[in-house]
């Protein structure tokens, strides 16, 4: 046995787990996107209270928030494809169920699990916003879709910007979990590397610091966004 | 000009308005005057479809909506010729004094750019806020925002103003600013419907009041009837606990 810590071998293994930061990212980057998309569309669907479609979207977001994030995603790689199996042997199409990528079901499951927590950032934003702008833009006479686009969503988007960056963050995080789905990203590649030499602590370190500065620069632009979204708020001297 | 038949509304089961009947003409300053909870404010709403009432009808102009059988045409016809002055303002909140007058000339009006900022920096002249056209309401006195209120409600080009209480939520300082807006729109010939206890403004400007109570309009006439020798014993005690009664009933 060496030394406690060796602070030159962790080093070393940087360049090999980085190499890995693109897939983490590219994979955070789609289902972030995806799960903006998501979250907002079921945001105006529990908004408008559409029908069924918003009892279907209570139940998304009960189950993805009373469920762990790690259990869906095995949900979703192992589920995904019987139902997809499901679906050719009942209509008889021909989908190539393991030619599908782990990474689809990596996206799948996280742009699901951020999509519903966002959702409900987003209904809450709109609700915030007063009652008595709608009224304004009805009495010039606006349609509700002009007045949403126009007043109601860009000031909601103000209210909804930092719990979004919270789930935007947390969902970059998550995405060390797919490593269980046999992706390999970051997470993967550091537990190979440890294998290796059984220094799995020097390669959490280092997984642990790259995520550290990938989130502090998403921290960084958030609050750069925040500041540009909010220039219309009188600030209050504290 | 306006035109106001047997309009009821009832908000969940409480009776709002039981069958209001009242025309305006053209250029005419009417004021509505009652106690609260009298239906001043829904009716005004209604007039901007703000409210949608059970029963009755509106006409203004050409435009005619029929409670029971109004479809989103109907509606924005109406809208179209009403614009509204809330008692807090209501500026849209994420857009420039500029921008809160040319909204509508931009996206209902469908006009250029160019020639919306024109006319919105002619009608923030009029209210004599030319120069705040580029700041956001959250930065301007109430009164300042009050008055953007009037440029953008005037920018509809309506056929009728209709304000709700505009100057209730001002300090007394600005209370004078919008009141003298509100003088010189009505100078120009607009046709305003207002509720407001101002007396200041309902004794100068005010062409005709109506008084409401339990949501119907009990008395109208010229602000000299009405505030001289009102007729119905209810108007009177309103006028009296509103300190409103030009007459007195005793003399000290």
């Amino acid at each position: 046995m060496g030394k406690i810590f060796d602070l030159e071998y962790m080093v070393s293994t940087i360049p090999e787990i980085i190499q890995y930061l693109p897939v983490t990212l590219e994979i955070a980057l789609i289902s972030g996107i995806i799960a903006l998309i998501l979250g907002f569309a079921v945001a105006m669907v529990r908004v408008f209270r559409i029908k069924v479609l918003s009892q279907i979207c209570v139940i998304y977001i009960s189950f993805i928030r009373g469920t762990p994030a790690m259990v869906q995603l095995l949900v979703a790689y192992y589920g995904i494809p019987i139902f997809l199996k499901g679906i050719n042997e009942s209509i008889g199409t021909n989908f190539n169920v393991m030619g599908i990528s782990a990474n689809v079901f990596a996206v799948a499951a996280l742009s699901l699990n951020s999509g519903a927590f966002m959702s409900e950032t987003i209904r809450s934003a709109i609700l915030s916003v007063e009652a008595g702008q709608l009224e304004a833009c009805y009495s010039v006479n606006m349609t509700t879709m002009q007045a949403m686009r126009r007043v109601v969503l860009p000031q909601a988007f103000a209210v909804a910007l930092p719990p979004l960056g919270n789930s935007l963050i947390s969902l970059l995080k998550e995405t060390s979990l797919i490593f269980n789905i046999s992706v390999i990203e970051m997470m993967a590649a550091a537990k190979i590397v440890g294998a290796r030499s059984f220094r799995f602590f020097e390669v959490y370190i280092v997984v642990a610091l790259i995520y550290w500065v990938c989130c502090f620069i998403l921290e960084r632009i958030l609050i750069l966004m925040e500041k540009h979204v909010r220039v219309y708020e009188r600030r209050t001297v504290k | 000009m306006i035109e106001i038949k047997g309009l009821k509304k009832t908000y969940d089961e409480t009776p709002v308005l039981t069958g209001v009947d009242f025309s305006v003409k053209k250029g005419e300053i009417v004021t509505l005057i009652g106690p609260s909870g009298a239906g001043k404010t829904t009716l005004l709403r209604t007039l901007n479809w703000l409210d949608a009432p059970q029963e009755g009808a509106i006409r203004i102009d050409d435009a005619v909506i029929d409670a029971a059988t109004a479809t989103k045409k109907d509606i924005q016809r109406l809208r179209n010729k009403t614009a509204m002055v809330f008692q807090h303002y209501n500026l849209f909140a994420n857009k420039t004094a500029l921008q809160n007058v040319t909204e509508s000339l931009i996206i209902v009006k469908k006009m250029k750019k160019k020639e919306a900022e024109e006319r919105g920096r002619e009608l923030l002249d009029r209210v004599g806020l030319l120069d705040k056209a580029d700041v956001y309401p959250a930065f301007l006195s109430g009164g300042q925002q009050q008055r953007i209120g009037i440029a953008r409600a005037l920018a509809v080009d309506p056929s009728v103003i209709l304000f709700d209480e505009p100057t209730s939520a001002l300090d007394p300082e600005w209370v004078g600013e919008v009141l003298g807006v509100m003088n010189e729109i009505a100078q120009e010939g607009m046709t305003m419907i207002v509720v407001s206890h101002e007396m200041r403004f309902v004794k100068s400007v005010a062409t005709k009041v109506a008084f409401l109570d339990g949501g119907s309009i009990l008395e109208e006439g010229t602000p000299d009837q009405i505030f001289g020798a009102p007729k119905l014993e209810r108007t009177k005690q309103f006028l009296k606990t509103a300190n409103m009664l030009d007459i007195q009933d005793y003399v000290i």
